[in-house]
């Protein structure tokens, strides 16, 4: 299970980037590209070294009109799964 | 194989060329090559993204001139085995093709077409640009290539010092049985001058004029038209065939590849964007902000980003940076 007081950065290979509404997250090791939605892109974006995901969850969720709790849930599946692919690192 | 799915290099293998062309875009013509290895490096990166991405791959070989190369057959014959290749083409000034590289090129499956530089119908023109006595073997080549059954295309860099002489060149595609003919803007950039352009006026006048040949040419010769600008004369075009405008793939499918492993947006688009043999294709393609910015067509500036054609032309990024400095810019040579 995630620890919401964990700081989490995106891996060194992997960067973000967005033409209108479209997102992706590309590994610029591998190539493997990732189609992303708004959302997502936008918590990806906001991983940061200095703060845990609970502040970037918090910062994304207020730009939705979506339930806090429904919202955490799935950032928290979101940030599941990228560490499941090497995508993001956990700051020690 | 459904090749719908395609991305285009055009690898300049080698800087070596026997020629000195007034308007070619080489600032300097080393006549040292990669070493072997460092090629197929560089191919199998080419082969890896097109793998990686689901796609198929259109590559033009060529220079410098690819002939003047020990590596072009090898290389030919590594891209022709892989199954992510479907189509090679040779760009070549055709001074060096001799009847001796017919059974070679006969090995090469996938060679889809030869490119040859024709800059003008008759030798002094195109001796004017490229050097003396360069018309002649050119000639020779095309015949030699047709006779032994292979598609032939002509490449005519339109500049002042040939622009009273496409329709020469294009009676002489008719007359010597070529496949297609292209004929593309000087870039001023290399060795090619700004005063080499032609004004939008001038470029008008010769891309209508040319439309209205190609609806009454007697033979099958493709004039090449999906390209920049080409869409403003589509009023003109009678040939139900033709394939009229067609936005540039720069930025999108398409990258050049030069004999150092420097990649370029495109050939014309002079702005490193890396070395594919030191960062790697992946990275520049995903990270390169310059390609990001090309992508975006809101990032156009003047009137190609309001204009009606925009879906079909787009204008030459190289044009516009080569004359404004500024990638994003305006086609100048674009008369609407």
């Amino acid at each position: 299970m995630l620890d919401l007081n964990d700081v989490y950065v995106l891996n060194d290979n992997f960067i973000l980037r967005s033409i209108h509404d479209k997102f992706w997250c590309l590994d610029t090791n591998s190539g493997d590209q990732y189609r992303l939605n708004r959302v997502a892109y936008d918590i990806l974006s906001e991983l940061h070294p200095n703060q845990p995901i609970s502040v970037e969850i918090s910062n994304v969720s207020s730009k939705y009109k979506i339930a806090k709790d429904v919202f955490e849930r799935d950032a928290i599946e979101l940030l599941s799964s990228a560490i499941k692919s090497n995508i993001i690192r956990k700051e020690v | 194989m459904d090749t719908s799915n395609q991305f285009y290099f055009q690898w300049h293998f080698l800087a070596n060329c026997n020629l000195r062309c007034k308007h070619c875009y080489q600032n300097t013509y080393a006549r040292s090559e990669l070493e072997f290895d460092k090629l197929i490096k560089i191919a199998d990166q080419i082969i890896n993204a097109l793998k990686k991405w689901n796609m198929f791959g259109r590559i033009s070989l060529t220079g410098g001139e690819p002939f003047a190369s020990q590596s072009l057959f090898p290389l030919l014959k590594y891209l022709d085995a892989s199954d992510r290749i479907f189509s090679i083409d040779i760009l070549t000034n055709g001074t060096l093709i001799t009847s001796e590289f017919i059974n070679d090129l006969k090995q090469i499956q996938k060679l889809h077409q030869i490119q040859i530089s024709l800059d003008g119908g008759n030798a002094s023109t195109h001796d004017s640009v490229r050097g003396k006595g360069s018309f002649d073997k050119a000639v020779d080549a095309i015949r030699l290539l047709k006779r032994s059954n292979f598609s032939v295309s002509l490449m005519f860099t339109l500049m002042q010092l040939n622009k009273h002489n496409y329709e020469d060149f294009l009676n002489f595609a008719v007359t010597e049985n070529v496949d297609a003919v292209t004929i593309e803007r000087v870039t001023p950039c290399g060795h090619g001058k700004i005063d080499d352009i032609l004004t939008a006026e001038e470029i008008r006048d010769i891309y209508t004029k040319i439309t209205r040949i190609a609806n009454n040419l007697p033979s099958s010769l493709k004039v090449r038209r999906a390209r920049p600008l080409w869409i403003n004369t589509a009023n003109e075009n009678t040939d139900p065939d033709a394939n009229i405008g067609g936005f540039c793939p720069v930025g999108l499918t398409a990258l050049a590849i030069l004999w150092d492993g420097i990649v370029l947006p495109c050939r014309r688009l002079e702005i490193p964007l890396g070395n594919i043999l030191t960062d790697g294709l992946f990275k520049i393609w995903y990270e390169n902000e310059i390609l990001w910015k090309i992508r975006d067509k809101d990032n156009l500036v003047g009137k190609c980003k309001s204009c009606k054609n925009l879906a079909y032309c787009g204008g030459c990024r190289a044009i516009a940076y080569a004359v404004t400095g500024n990638y994003m810019e305006s086609d100048v040579q674009c008369w609407i």
